[in-house]
């Protein structure tokens, strides 16, 4: 496997982890995996430390960042690649799972950003957002 | 010529083969992976993990430091490396016979000036940056800088003064980024505002 695919599975694995071990401590349940805290918790260590130890243990840990390996820059947009596709499967996927946690129109607390997502998966918020934007209100 | 401190760069290198677990364990954080990409995820995990709003907000400013100040501290150690070409002495590993033992055994053999160290610049200013923010979260980003940093000493790639240079640019590089994102407020504040709408902040 190519160096930079390798770097990208890297990013895109540990960013999916961490995501899930940040939505836990945020409790952020609208991006949950899991329907619980605790096994949102392990569920995030164990996506974050199966990434490391494959990365870890296959790729060539001695390869040369400054002469074309995977260079700094390089590794900088991979892991703005890696982070940001991690971010679009966490809202899609907990948006699928978590679709019948949450009613639409149930907590009021819509239209603060990341606060929504405590009671709203990123699906119901944009939802909710839109009707109200059509209602006028 | 060699670095003023190059006798504490031989002693430490001489150490490498003599405890086999902790040349791995040196070798593993030294290398160009390791660290970086769990600092970045300790600054994602910030980003999300806290429950409290005002708090949050703190750290989602700091974090924005500490990433611009990452950007800018490679940049500088990039236009002194490349267009001032600034290389007061060899890299530990050209000069010493232990220190090549190491580098060869633990690393590679970098072909960049050793002074300043990208990554004592780099990660000091990410931590910095936060600091600036947000003290207690800053914590596990300075503990990172400062194992990474002493294992690239360990490994005989840098001497003990490149990574002071490396961490007095990493912090400069942090103060001027939050000077220039408190001039240009709106910017950051932009920013944040866009995050909002995409449930990022």
């Amino acid at each position: 496997m190519a160096p930079t695919l390798q770097y990208f599975l890297l990013m895109l694995g540990s960013s999916l982890g961490v995501y899930q071990l940040g939505a836990a401590a945020g409790n952020f349940r609208g991006l949950w995996f899991f329907p619980r805290l605790g096994l949102t918790y392990l569920g995030g260590f164990a996506i974050l430390g199966a990434t490391y130890i494959w990365f870890f243990t296959c790729a060539d840990l001695k390869m040369n960042a400054n002469d074309g390996e995977v260079e700094g820059f390089e590794q900088l947009y991979l892991f703005l690649a890696g982070a940001a596709l991690a971010l679009v499967v966490t809202y899609l996927v907990s948006s699928v799972v978590n679709y019948r946690w949450v009613k639409a129109d149930g907590d009021p607390v819509i239209g603060k950003g990341l606060e929504d997502l405590k009671w709203h998966t990123v699906f119901h918020a944009i939802a909710y957002r839109w009707r109200n934007r059509k209602r006028g209100k | 010529m060699t670095a003023p401190d190059s006798g504490i760069s031989e002693w430490l290198t001489g150490l490498v083969g003599k405890c086999s677990v902790c040349d791995h364990l040196i070798g593993f954080i030294a290398n160009d992976f390791f660290m970086p990409v769990t600092m970045s995820m300790v600054m994602l995990f910030l980003w999300f993990g806290i429950r409290n709003p005002v708090q949050r907000k703190r750290i989602h400013y700091g974090v924005m430091c500490a990433a611009g100040s990452l950007g800018f501290a490679n940049l500088a150690v990039h236009i002194s490396n490349r267009v001032v070409e600034f290389d007061p002495w060899a890299r530990p590993f050209e000069v010493h016979e232990s220190a090549h033992r190491a580098a060869e055994t633990l690393f590679y053999f970098p072909h960049d000036p050793s002074f300043p160290s990208n990554a004592a610049a780099c990660t000091f200013g990410a931590a910095f940056g936060l600091l600036f923010y947000h003290r207690k979260a800053s914590i596990p980003l300075f503990a990172i800088a400062v194992l990474f940093c002493f294992s690239r000493v360990y490994a005989g790639i840098h001497y003990p003064l490149d990574i002071l240079g490396g961490a007095a640019i990493g912090f400069g590089i942090a103060l001027f980024t939050y000077g220039l994102m408190r001039f240009l407020w709106w910017l950051p504040d932009f920013f944040y505002a866009a995050a909002r709408k995409v449930y990022l902040a």
